[in-house]
């Protein structure tokens, strides 16, 4: 690295100022939003009766939406600016969230894991657009 | 992300990828513990429970959303 740019001032430190601060925290909510149902939803799949199985779908639907958006967002940053990509991403992410939250008073089976998988999806469609 | 830091501190890149990756096992860390946290309050309390773990999560990413236009520098579009 430091033979490609000779002219680096090794004296600046890096200033910890709002903006390393945002993106700190930042990458820390959503990257916590990946895990935080982790704990508890198999209990309300099994008050559902809901075959076991599915829990992993749900999961995985996740890494798939991750896969297929990220390459993706090099593209969509020419059309929409950088800031513009973080804000979508961050309002799709709290609305798959309302919406994950919404779900659970659906009483039919199919229909919730369905559209779970969708939440799910959406929430890694947004993971990956940040 | 990755973008925002690479063309935005061309001089602490390493650095800054660095305190990335940190931050975010902080986020997969504490995600489960907050989660499962707010799901045992919910048996004694109003604050917890399956539903309230959404809505309060989603309502604060979107208030959050609101507040990236005012710390990110508009200055950042020019990279």
């Amino acid at each position: 690295m430091a033979a490609t740019k000779p002219d680096r001032n090794d004296d600046k430190k890096l200033k910890f100022d709002g903006l390393v601060i945002s993106i700190l925290g930042l990458t820390a909510l959503t990257n916590s939003a990946y895990a935080i149902i982790a704990p508890f939803l198999p209990f309300k799949f099994e008050e559902k009766g809901i075959d076991a199985g599915w829990i992993g779908y749900v999961f995985s639907s996740y890494s798939i939406a991750v896969i297929v958006f990220s390459p993706l967002c090099g593209s969509f940053i020419k059309l929409t600016g950088r800031i513009n990509l973080i804000i979508m991403g961050v309002n799709l992410m709290g609305l798959s969230f309302i919406a994950f939250g919404l779900i659970s008073y659906i009483e039919d089976v199919n229909l919730f894991i369905v559209l779970s998988l969708l939440a799910r999806f959406l929430q890694g469609m947004a993971s990956g657009l940040l | 992300m990755y973008s925002i830091t690479a063309n935005f501190f061309p001089d602490h890149k390493e650095e800054m990828i660095g305190y990335i990756e940190a931050v975010t096992g902080v986020g997969l860390g504490l995600g489960p513990l907050l989660g499962s946290a707010l799901y045992a309050a919910g048996e004694y309390t109003i604050v917890g429970g399956y539903t309230f773990i959404f809505y309060s999560f989603g309502s604060f990413l979107i208030v959050c959303s609101f507040f990236v236009k005012s710390f990110f520098p508009t200055s950042i579009e020019n990279f």
